[in-house]
């Protein structure tokens, strides 16, 4: 009898220690199933024998480190993927004097807090995550009053409050055309804190309106 | 018959050995940290099922999807990349290097697309008999276009060339989602425009690029970006 325990715990102890194969009799891996597998709970991946592994958080994807490593969870944002941070709509027309530049506002219908925030009081982006972004806007700038209206119109991402032309579009306009279109775009490194408005400008008196704007995340420091 | 014992009573040791452990189990470890602790690596050879219950199927995902983790204590999930996240997802990329017939001056043409190197139909559809994009997924899209005009053909001898050009992107032909409107004077012989815009787009919507010049020109090269943003 004692010698059959001895056995059935070699036995056991042989059992948790070498590859285990389901369904297959030549195990691959420590644990090898040769089939499906399910779970109902977290996976954690990582740790060691005695510590738990890590089960991620909400929205990482797991990803894998290569051969004899396990698999991480990360956030896709800080490998460099493209996240969509804002996206806006002017709802209404602004009027502006000549030479003068006037903020755009924009109803956000996406607005991602941790990336960017919008301030519709003053009209001013403050960036909260430093990085490089792509901003494209597009605005229509029409010249009040009577012929003649020529001109040059601007439509600038610019910095706040400082008034530095980030970066701009200038369109020259004959004398006998009232209305511009113009839309910019570029990809531009942002530091934390610092800040930004779209705004738009003419050499004579204006109204700018149907002003769109979308703000992408394309790359951390 | 000794050997059938044995075996007996290892089963009966792992099961009592693992509700020791709290009916956890562990491989290559003595102090599990999860129903199954595997401490080493896992092979599979078919579908990853998460989710379910003790007695119901858990989601083996489709074919693109990734594993999402929902935290500690919940299964994670199989998810499209803009289920995860506002993941900007590449629509159409379109291109045309094909010269259009010469077009009377003022008279406003409809670019067309010679090639579409990347399409998601889920997203976007082309039809090149009509040159417009049809939205198959509602959101927000962000369009980028360039369109290039040849006024060679145009006489040497003022006003020549001299005029204005428009770019536009419609929707439904009408609603102007970005433009782009230059004047120039005469030895104009081609102008560049690049233009950009977001809008919301329902299902059915048609998009396409148009230009026009006052005087006598061709649509000699054309390329259009189309990103889905968001829902």
């Amino acid at each position: 009898m004692k010698k059959i325990i001895v056995t059935a715990v070699f036995l056991i102890t042989h059992l948790v220690s070498a590859q285990v194969g389901i369904h297959t009799q030549t195990p691959q891996a420590t644990l090898h199933i040769q089939g499906n597998m399910q779970f109902t709970k977290s996976l954690n991946v990582g740790g060691t024998s005695s510590t738990p592994g890590n089960s991620g958080n909400s929205n990482e994807v797991l990803a894998s480190q290569g051969e004899g490593k396990p698999p991480v969870w990360i956030k896709l944002e800080d490998r460099d993927v493209s996240k969509v941070v804002d996206i806006g709509k002017q709802p209404s027309a602004h009027s502006g004097n000549g030479f003068e530049w006037t903020k755009i506002g924009f109803n956000n219908s996406l607005i991602n807090n941790e990336y960017i925030t919008y301030n519709s009081a003053t009209r001013v982006f403050t960036v909260n995550k430093a990085g490089y972004y792509d901003i494209s806007a597009y605005a229509r700038i029409i010249v009040t009053g009577s012929a003649p209206y020529s001109g040059t119109s601007g439509l600038s991402i610019r910095e706040y409050p400082s008034g530095n032309h980030i970066f701009r579009n200038s369109i020259g306009n004959s004398s006998d055309r009232n209305t511009i279109y113009s839309s910019i775009s570029n990809i531009v490194f942002l530091t934390a804190g610092q800040q930004f408005a779209v705004e738009a400008g003419h050499t004579r008196s204006y109204n700018v309106s149907l002003g769109n704007i979308s703000i992408i995340y394309i790359a951390g420091v | 018959m000794i050997n059938k014992i044995v075996y007996i009573i290892c089963l009966i040791g792992l099961i009592s050995w693992a509700n020791a452990q709290t009916n956890k189990v562990g491989i290559n470890t003595e102090t599990p940290q999860a129903d199954l602790h595997t401490n080493g690596s896992l092979q599979i050879t078919k579908e990853l099922k998460v989710g379910g219950t003790s007695s119901t199927e858990g989601d083996y995902g489709q074919d693109g999807q990734l594993l999402v983790s929902n935290g500690d204590g919940n299964a994670p999930q199989w998810k499209t990349i803009d289920e995860i996240s506002e993941f900007p997802i590449v629509s159409v990329i379109a291109l045309n290097n094909t010269s259009t017939a010469r077009n009377n001056a003022g008279v406003t043409t409809k670019s067309s697309f010679s090639s579409t190197p990347k399409i998601n139909n889920d997203l976007i559809t082309f039809n090149p008999a009509t040159n417009e994009f049809e939205v198959q997924k509602s959101g927000y899209y962000k369009l980028s276009a360039i369109l290039v005009y040849d006024m060679s053909e145009n006489p040497s001898a003022p006003p020549s060339t001299s005029g204005g050009a428009r770019t536009t992107i419609l929707k439904n032909s009408s609603a102007v989602i970005t433009a782009n409107y230059s004047t120039h004077g005469e030895r104009t012989n081609d102008l560049s425009h690049n233009l950009t815009g977001t809008a919301y787009f329902e299902v059915g919507d048609k998009i396409s690029l148009h230009g026009m010049y006052t005087q006598r020109y061709r649509l000699s090269r054309a390329n259009m970006a189309i990103t889905y943003l968001s829902e």
